[in-house]
Order: C-alpha cells, then structure tokens, then sequence
C-alpha cells in the first residue's frame, strides 16, 4: 500500500519531535527530586467548612514557605486535597483514592475522619497527623495517627486546675461547680466521659451536662438551668459561632462576670469576638497554641510573613496557625527523613520512623515542642488558657500542666 | 418557674422565625403543589447577598437590605423561569426532585462566591441588647424578629384573602384547568410563588444572620420547619404560624424537661415525634384541607 506523505505531515512530526525534545528540557536529569505526595482529608466543606479551610490555607501556606524559602533537599512536595466535608462517609473512598495515588503521609481536620480511618490507616501503614482528639483509641495503642492537639480532657483538665487556682486565690472554701454546655456530637462531649470524674476528684462538684444541637439561636434553657445550680464554671468544646450565642445569652441573662465561661479551641477566633462582640470579654480559650497578639514570637512572625506574601495581607485567624502546625510537623518529618535516610527513604515509613524516633520538633514557639515516640502520640501535656479582653485575645495563663486522663 | 417562662418566651421567638422560614415552602406548595427542599438554600443565599451589598459593596444598611431584596425577586423568578416552568406537567416527584437538586446548586454556588467568608456579621441594624419583662429577659433581637415574622404572616394573610393576585394563587392551587378557564395566568402564579418564597427566605435569612452571623450553616435551619410546615397542614397559613410557635416551644421545653432524663440533646427530634403524632391522628396535619374524592 502506498502512502501519500504530504508537507503537513513532516511538519506535523517536526513539531512533535520538538515539543518532545521541549518537555524533556523542561525536566533537567539533575534536578530530579524524589516527589513525595501528602494527602490532605479537607473538611472545607459541611459543619466545620470556615474552620477548615482556615486549616487548609495554613497547611499550603506552610508548604508554599518551604518549597520557595527552605527547601527540604532531594524531594519535592505534592499535595493532594479532596473535599470530605466532615461527613464519615467520604472519608475512606477518598483514603482509597489517596492510597492508590500513592501518599507518603496524610493531615485529618477533625475527629469524624481520625474515627473512621484510624484502623484503615493502621493497616495501610499511612501516618497521618490530625486533629481528630476526640477518639482516643486512634492512639491508645499507637498507630498510625499522631494527634496535634490535646485530648479534649486534656482541654478541660486545663480549664478546671486554672479555675481552681483563681478560685482558692480569692478565698473561696465551698467546691466550686463545673459544669458542661456543649454540643451533642463526639467533638462536644469527648471530655465528658473522663474529665468529669476527674474534676469531681480533683475537688470540683460537677453538675449535669446540658447539651444542644446544631447551631444554636438561643442558649436560654441551658444557661437558665447553670444559673439556676450555682454553676461557677461553664465548659464548652464548641465552635466559634455557638460560642457567640452562648456568651451573648449569659451577657442577655446577666450572666456575664458571675460565671467564668471557658471555650476549647476552636472557641479562641476573632470571629467569637466579632459574633459576640463585649458579650466575649472576660471569657476563656484553651489551647495548645500562642495567639495573633505576640508578635515577638517566631511562628507569628511566620505566619504574618506567610500571609503577607501569599495573601497579600494577614488575616488573624486562629485556625490558620493551626493549619500551619501539621504542615511544620510533616515538613519536619520528611527533613529529617530526606537527611537521615536518604530522599529515596522518604516514603510513609521512613517519614513514620522519623515522626517516632526524631526527638522534640522545634515548633518555633507557636506550640510547646513536640515530640512524638513509638510508644506517644499525644504531643502536647501544657497547654495555655487565652482571656478575652476588650475585644483582644490576650495570654492568661500559659504552660499549665494537665494529667493524661485515662479510663 | 422562670424556667419553663423563659422557655416558653425564648420557644415563641425561636418559633416565630420557623413560622417566617415555613411559610415560603407553604405559598410554593399552595400554588405548585411543590415541596420546596431548597428553602434553606435560598435563605443563605439571601443573607449572603444582603452582607455582600452592605459591606463589600459599602452601601448603606437600608440600600443594602432594598438591593438584597431586590436580588431576591430576581432569583425566585430565575428560579421559575429556567428550572421550574421546564417542569412543568413532569409528575410531583420530579419537582421535588429539582428542588433537591437546586438546594445543592445553591450549596456550591454559596461556597464558590462567599466559601471563605465564614461568620460574616452585617453592620448593627439590630441592636442585641437584653429586654427584662416579668423576670423574663429576652434578646431585643429576637423580640424583633418575632415581631417582623408576625407583622409579615398577617400581611400575607390579607393578601392570599383579600387581593387579586392572592385569589389567583389560591385558585392556582385548587385546580390549575379551572383556574385556566378563568383567565388566570398559570405562569405568573408560578413565579409569583417563587419571588414571595425567595423574599421571605430572604427576610428570614437576614433575620437570622443577624442573630448568628452570616455563616454556610444558616441552611440548617430549614430541617427545623420542614415538620413545621407538616404539622401546620402543608398549605395553611395561620397553620404554619401556630405550628412554628408550638415546635419552638416543644423544642425548648424537651430542652428544660427532657434533656436532663435522656441525657442526650432531643430539641431536633421531639419535633418529628410530635408531628408523627399528630399526623397519626390528624393525618393533614393541624390545619390541612381534608381531600375527599368522589369515585
């Protein structure tokens, strides 16, 4: 059979043959890192939409720093991010999708995915940084999952031993009264079970949990019902929103400075502030992080130089230094890795290794140290109590050591 | 006993705004027979957009609130005009269906534009300072928006009675071909419909986000009046206002009375469980019509 080659042709195989040559000038043999993938659980979507995408902004960010600023040498980071929208039923079809991509290690937002995962990731051998501290058996015993903040009764715990110290400071005899205003999810009232009998030993007389669901419009009844039992400490491991409206009703019910209100985390936005506005002051954060207000502090400093290169301009939000701490961890992780056992070793168990065996990671101030071993996955046993004050978080009281409250 | 007033005030106001949001899936259904899934949706979209020309286009409150309204109207009609009337003569199911399918397209429409704009607060048109009256201390917020809801519930009452355009919608609902016959335009009952649903999702979206803040979680609150509108009887008016003020009131009141015992949070599901009851007994609801066919 003959075939007609016409000018076009030749032209059309010159230009293939040229962007051949192109693309593999565009790849140069000495640059060629070992590409790490990171997979990111992205609940930017669904009830902790704002919280997560503060956390995922962070999370880039960080690695965007480091991939222009401070390079980790022999690898080059690939993120890869799907939406879970904090519903337990995307996250293992997305961990698949992650698996066969081929991941080295991954970052969950909260507790619904570490809850799902934990034994899926075991067996995949997948380490995963997350924020997920209201399961606990995801690190009792050590797997796969390496928690980056405290356990919720670790929070509580916190709360109530700074509680107790103002409360004998000011003279008082009688045991003060705790009790628990929270949201009826596993995220609400994960420091139940534990911290309330602990805080009954520890000298406390605990009242009855009140819970509510969903995004409240009005915290009356169980404000009513703290007032009504004497209650001088009130706890809540919600968000920023439900936040606002409790404090708005203890200020609407005169509640406000007779009772001290004590928020976990998430509770310690500017958004509370905003929501509340003077309804916020006098009201407690715990947490394990330092806030947008010490600017001497190098992991602020970071994060503003962060912000202002990518961002054009800081925004502060608490989440987004929370999104910056997996990232500095996992970077870390792999540094440590690329250095000790080489680029090629940086793969989910040599950057499992290094996470278990490297010793503190300096955080660069923006938390405690953190140091994880083969047998602890729970980084963080100080944490800092933040106070509201004229419309500013500020530092109350900092490095307060809590127990690890166990069954 | 302050409790259970408190209760029952704070039930009444919360009620209040579950009688606004209802109503909008009560003049769909009157007039369409449609079941509106996306009432939430349209809500969000409506407080985003009042934040939208309030802050970030920097209007004024009562120009912000008109633009926002306005936008309202325009949504509704686009709402009818590409996705409903292309419906039309499709059985109910797959009305309902679009209605789902519009919710979903509002969640990722609200995401998309406003997605990183959590917590959004309007500038203070609605002051939230504490009103005392009989022991009982409410949110100056709250009080208005009861008020508002009342205020908008009785004009729509008079309209679906005394206007023309209220009588059309209601003779819409009753049978189409006979309201045909009539002269009356089918169409523009239609849309009529879906711009008065979209204002009041609207009205109550802005009401809301100024209690809570502007936030992708304000859809939510339609799961709470879908069994409003249920035990109201679906197209009934005074039945959506008196069934939003006893579900606000059952929901605070299992807050005081039964929380305690369940130990559990059981203000989103007492709703339904007296709904079923209701419904077991009086299967169209507290103010529904009765159907009775002739075979």
């Amino acid at each position: 059979m003959k075939i007609k080659r016409n000018g076009k042709w030749t032209l059309f195989m010159v230009m293939v043959g040229l962007c051949l040559i192109v693309s593999s000038v565009g790849t140069p043999a000495w640059s060629k890192d070992k590409e790490v993938k990171l997979g990111v659980f992205g609940d930017v979507t669904g009830p902790i939409a704002f919280t997560g995408q503060q956390f995922w902004k962070g999370y880039s960010d960080y690695f965007r720093w480091v991939k222009k600023h401070d390079p980790i040498k022999g690898i080059t980071v690939n993120i890869l991010m799907e939406d879970t929208g904090y519903d337990p039923k995307r996250y293992l079809p997305v961990l698949k999708k992650f698996a066969a991509a081929g991941i080295s290690a991954g970052y969950i937002m909260g507790t619904n995915g570490t809850a799902t995962m934990s034994d899926e990731l075991r067996r995949l051998k997948i380490p995963c940084v997350s924020e997920g501290s209201g399961f606990p058996p995801a690190i009792d015993p050590p797997g796969y999952i390496f928690l980056l903040r405290p356990l919720y009764p670790d929070v509580f715990a916190a709360a109530c031993i700074h509680f107790m110290e103002q409360w004998k400071k000011a003279g008082h005899k009688e045991k003060p009264k705790v009790m628990t205003i929270t949201w009826d999810v596993p995220y609400g009232t994960a420091h139940v079970e534990l911290g309330n009998p602990w805080a009954k030993k520890y000298g406390f007389e605990v009242l009855p949990t009140q819970l509510f669901a969903g995004q409240p419009n009005d915290l009356s009844t169980q404000l009513l019902r703290a007032k009504s039992m004497g209650a001088d400490l009130v706890f809540s491991n919600i968000l920023e929103g439900q936040f606002a409206v409790l404090l708005k009703d203890a200020k609407r019910l005169g509640l406000q400075g007779k009772i001290q209100f004590v928020g976990g985390s998430e509770c310690r936005g500017a958004e509370v502030i905003k929501l509340a506005g003077d309804a916020a002051n006098g009201a407690w954060s715990v947490s394990h992080f330092v806030d947008w207000s010490e600017t001497d502090n190098k992991g602020i400093q970071l994060g503003m130089k962060m912000q202002n290169e990518f961002r054009g301009g800081v925004d502060y939000q608490t989440q987004y230094l929370m999104g910056v701490i997996p990232a500095r961890i996992t970077a870390e992780a792999m540094r440590y890795a690329a250095k000790n056992y080489g680029p090629d070793k940086v793969d989910s168990a040599g950057i499992y290794k290094a996470l278990t065996t490297m010793g503190k990671i300096d955080m660069l101030g923006l938390t405690a140290d953190v140091q994880y071993s083969p047998t602890e996955r729970r980084p963080f046993k100080q944490l800092n109590i933040s106070k509201c004050e004229d419309g500013k978080w500020v530092k109350e009281k900092y490095g307060i050591e809590v127990p690890w409250l166990k069954p | 006993m302050t409790e259970l007033f408190q209760a029952v005030a704070s039930g009444l106001m919360v009620g209040s705004l579950y009688s606004l949001i209802g109503l909008g899936i009560v003049v769909i259904y009157k007039s369409t027979r449609v079941f509106n899934f996306a009432q939430g949706g349209l809500l969000m979209v409506g407080a985003y957009l009042a934040w939208s020309f309030m802050e970030q286009a920097g209007m004024p409150i009562w120009l912000g609130l008109i633009c926002g309204l306005g936008s309202a109207v325009v949504i509704g009609f686009l709402i009818e005009r590409f996705g409903m009337r292309r419906m039309v003569g499709q059985p109910i199911l797959a009305l309902i269906i679009v209605t789902l399918a519009l919710q979903a397209f509002i969640d990722g429409v609200v995401t998309l534009f406003w997605g990183q704009n959590n917590y959004l607060v309007y500038p203070k048109f609605i002051p939230p300072n504490p009103v005392e009256f009989l022991s009982i201390i409410l949110s100056l917020q709250h009080i208005i928006v009861f008020f508002i809801t009342m205020l908008v519930i009785g004009l729509f009452i008079v309209f679906f009675h005394y206007s023309k355009w209220g009588l059309d919608m209601r003779a819409v609902a009753e049978d189409h071909q006979a309201a045909m016959c009539m002269g009356i335009s089918i169409k523009v009952v239609f849309v009529m419909a879906w711009v008065i649903s979209a204002v009041l999702a609207y009205i109550g979206g802005v009401l809301l986000g100024s209690i809570n803040g502007v936030s992708t979680s304000l859809h939510q609150i339609a799961a709470n009046c879908f069994p409003v509108v249920l035990l109201g009887g679906l197209e009934s008016i005074p039945g959506v206002l008196i069934a939003g003020l006893i579900v606000g009131i059952l929901e605070y009141m299992s807050g005081l009375y039964l929380d305690p015992i369940v130990g559990a949070s059981t203000r989103e599901i007492v709703p339904y469980c007296i709904l079923v009851l209701v419904l077991m007994i009086k299967p169209y609801g507290l103010f529904g019509l009765e159907r009775i066919e002739r075979i």
